[in-house]
């Protein structure tokens, strides 16, 4: 019975230091070590805790990818696993030291990629569209004198209801789509779709010769890719000054 | 046959070991120009250091070093490079003793480079009161001495006269031929026989006695290292060091160091003296050393020394400086200050714990007693509870609409404080603002259960007097550009002019260069001198000796 007793104090007043302590430092560390150690500069951001809701629809992509954040500041962090919050528009990183989530602080993103399904997506964070402060990100498909930039959303689409892998009976189902944009500085954002029609209305001074080389290299828009060669070639042409 | 090919072998190897002994070639060395061959203690050392582009890649900040014949660091400088040089100063303690001294300069990512050399120079510094110098250093081997080129190039220097008397003005014009050169400075001074023949430019070999500094490349920024530990024993410590710096509240570094206890920062954009505060991470009653390493690379271990005597003329020579500088001192005082001002922009352009929830001033409300009236009338989301005399803070999670169950982070003028009694007794009217984060915020692996960050009108932090294991030190950061005003400061003839430097501008690379410059009281020979670095990395040297009666 003494000895139990003993115990019991010892286990309380483990527990009562370690609170103790806990709250006088007011910094979690986890288990730290020298890979914490960075000079250049560390990450900001917000303790996330994602709902069932985000981790099935809003994620993107499916899991967990290796990433590289290039900061404001001229920072570049990688080998980061990175998600893409589309619903809420915001960077989700996860850090592997603490075990937590965190959403990356926006407001010192420039860019964002990540390795998705053989292919490198990257994400830029507009700040001015038409003179006016933005603050949102945009998957960058092709830079030069005009950019092409994909606007990831999604969407709230009532359907009949049914019952959900979770057993909840739900009405509501969440759509993701893509708005494209041709972006310059001067012009800001300009949707566009991903037809001929749409090239040769926003061109129409170049509206031959589009037509001449979409016909001279056989091609036919109606994807990211066969767009991005276009403008390429629109480049090459000097079609995009 | 084989015995003319042996002494065929034997010319060639000794040829080239006797090129190799007088080489003066630059390669991707940095390489040091001085404003003068002496100084007396308490004088500013002006320098230009080419940096050749090679070496771009390892960053942009230069560190100079004044180091002592037995390669004790004297002082330091880190200058920040331009497209090809930096320029700077060391400035020359009024104590040091009258000796050979060599200044020289590096770049931190070299640290770890093999045979890392520099080209750099000697310099005497006569102690200011020195009664008599009679005997004075010199280098055993001559041969370290670099001799620059000094012919086969046109660099013609012209003035309008060969004789001159003190006072007179001095204009001429020197010629620099197109296409020659990559870096050309001209400078005039006042020659010191003895330091003239005895000094010069010198190919440093470095080391890196410390060993511990990373070989970082630092960018507008330098780094700092140190080791933490436990006072007590002497050992190592594995705490998180925590780095503040004073004047900057929005920002915080921590460094986790490894078995050996050394730790390292690095402070982006920070200019001029920097006035951190390092702590380690704990609560206990464990008490810490923590020290700060010079950042240094030594570069004089391989020279050796004789002890020669001083001619009485150069002794006449020397001592009339002393007697000048002492003038000069008395009647304009120092010609550069310690430089007590410091910048360092925020790197992430907000506080590292974001931008907070609530920005509380006090001043826009009625003056309250103490904290804790403060936390009840004007902080919203912030519980603060009294028993027993320990004082706890709770802050409202915005996010799950509760209270963390922890205490937050608390920090005082930017510091982290883990004590709560330092706020127990603040009044409204000592703070100039309380910022409140009522999220979890996350810096680097660092996370935060909500802030509690306030301002102290009084930004001396005096409170942090006498607390164990927190430690205020001066770290020179990045030198503000300044220019070396050389211009005759007296008005009219009573006032003396013991200038001994006239002028040490960097050059185009080509075309004509016309001077003026006003002489000083100081009687003797005055050289003025042109050294350049040639497009196939020579070093090249040309001067014309005037006399002053």
């Amino acid at each position: 019975m003494i000895s139990l007793l003993k115990y019991t104090g010892v286990v309380f007043g483990m527990l009562f230091c370690l609170t103790m302590q806990a709250q006088d430092l007011g910094i979690d560390t986890y288990q730290l070590n020298s890979a914490a150690n960075n000079l250049q500069g560390k990450m900001l951001g917000e303790v996330h805790v994602l709902s069932s809701d985000a981790t099935y629809y809003f994620l993107y992509p499916d899991d967990w990818v290796t990433g590289s954040v290039t900061l404001m500041n001229g920072n570049v962090y990688e080998n980061l696993q990175l998600r893409y919050h589309a619903f809420e528009d915001e960077l989700i990183a996860y850090n592997e030291n603490g075990r937590f989530l965190f959403l990356v602080e926006k407001e010192l993103v420039e860019s964002f990629s990540f390795e998705d399904a053989d292919r490198t997506r990257k994400f830029i964070r507009l700040v001015k569209n038409n003179n006016q402060q933005t603050n949102m990100y945009l998957e960058e498909l092709y830079k030069a004198d005009i950019s092409l930039l994909v606007n990831w959303y999604i969407y709230e689409q009532t359907v009949s209801p049914y019952v959900d892998r979770n057993g909840i009976t739900r009405a509501i189902n969440y759509v993701m789509h893509k708005d494209y944009y041709l972006y310059t500085e001067k012009n800001g954002l300009e949707k566009i779709r991903l037809k001929k029609r749409s090239l040769f209305l926003r061109f129409p001074e170049h509206k031959t010769e589009i037509r001449k080389i979409i016909r001279k290299n056989h091609m036919y828009i109606n994807n990211e890719a066969s767009m991005v060669k276009v403008l390429g070639l629109m480049q090459e042409n000097g079609l995009l000054e | 046959m084989s015995k003319a090919l042996k002494i065929l072998l034997l010319v060639v190897w000794a040829l080239t070991g006797v090129t190799a002994h007088a080489q003066n070639k630059v390669k991707n060395e940095l390489v040091l120009f001085a404003d003068r061959d002496f100084c007396i203690s308490g004088d500013t050392l002006w320098v230009k250091v080419f940096v050749p582009e090679g070496v771009h890649q390892f960053g942009n900040i230069v560190h100079l070093q004044l180091e002592s014949q037995s390669g004790n660091l004297i002082s330091t400088g880190a200058i920040k490079r331009g497209n090809s040089h930096a320029e700077g100063f060391i400035a020359v303690p009024d104590s040091l003793q009258t000796g050979l001294y060599f200044v020289h300069a590096f770049l931190n990512a070299q640290r770890n480079t093999d045979d890392l050399e520099c080209i750099g120079r000697a310099v005497y510094v006569y102690n200011r009161f020195e009664e008599s110098i009679e005997q004075l250093p010199v280098l055993r081997d001559k041969s370290f001495l670099m001799t620059p080129a000094t012919n086969g190039k046109t660099v013609n220097i012209s003035a309008d006269q060969s004789n001159y008397t003190t006072r007179d003005e001095v204009k001429g014009a020197i010629n620099v031929p197109g296409d020659e050169f990559v870096f050309v400075v001209a400078s005039a001074r006042m020659i010191d026989p003895f330091s003239k023949a005895n000094t010069g430019f010198l190919n440093f070999k470095m080391k890196d006695l410390t060993t511990t500094i990373p070989a970082f490349t630092e960018k507008d920024g330098v780094v700092v290292s140190g080791n933490i530990s436990d006072k007590a024993s002497g050992n190592p410590a594995k705490e998180l060091v925590l780095l503040s710096v004073a004047g900057n509240g929005a920002y915080l570094d921590y460094y986790y160091p490894d078995s050996s206890g050394v730790f390292h920062f690095f402070l982006p954009r920070a200019m001029g003296n920097a006035n951190i505060i390092l702590q380690p991470l704990t609560v206990g009653e464990t008490l810490f050393d923590i020290n700060v390493t010079p950042v240094f690379m030594t570069g004089v271990q391989q020279l050796k020394f004789d002890t020669t005597f001083v001619n009485p003329v150069q002794a006449q020579t020397i001592e009339n400086s002393i007697k000048g500088t002492f003038f000069n001192k008395l009647f304009y005082g120092v010609s550069i200050r310690p430089d007590e001002s410091f910048e360092m922009p925020n790197p992430y352009g907000m506080p590292f714990y974001g931008w907070p929830d609530n920005h509380v001033v006090p001043d826009n409300f009625i003056d309250l007693p103490d904290f804790q009236e403060i936390s009840r009338e004007l902080l919203i989301g912030l519980q603060y509870r009294d028993r027993n005399d320990e004082v706890t803070f709770r802050i409202l999670n915005y996010a799950q609409d509760r209270f963390f169950t922890k205490e937050p982070l608390r920090l005082i003028n930017g510091i982290p404080v883990f004590k709560n009694s330092f706020f127990q007794n603040l009044k409204s009217t000592e703070i100039e603002y309380i910022d409140l984060v009522k999220t979890e915020r996350v810096f680097g692996d660092l996370r935060f259960k909500g802030v509690l960050s306030v301002a102290l009108k009084d930004k001396s932090n005096g409170w942090l007097a006498q607390q164990p294991n927190i430690f205020q030190l001066s770290v020179p950061c990045v030198q503000y550009t300044k220019h070396v005003d050389y211009k005759a400061k007296v008005e009219g003839l009573a006032q003396p002019d013991t200038r001994q430097q006239f002028f040490n501008e960097m050059l185009e690379e080509s075309g004509s260069w016309p001077f003026r410059f006003q002489l000083s009281d100081v009687k003797g020979e005055l050289e003025i001198r042109v050294e350049a670095i040639t497009k196939s990395g020579e070093l090249y040297r040309t001067s014309k000796i005037i006399a002053v009666q």
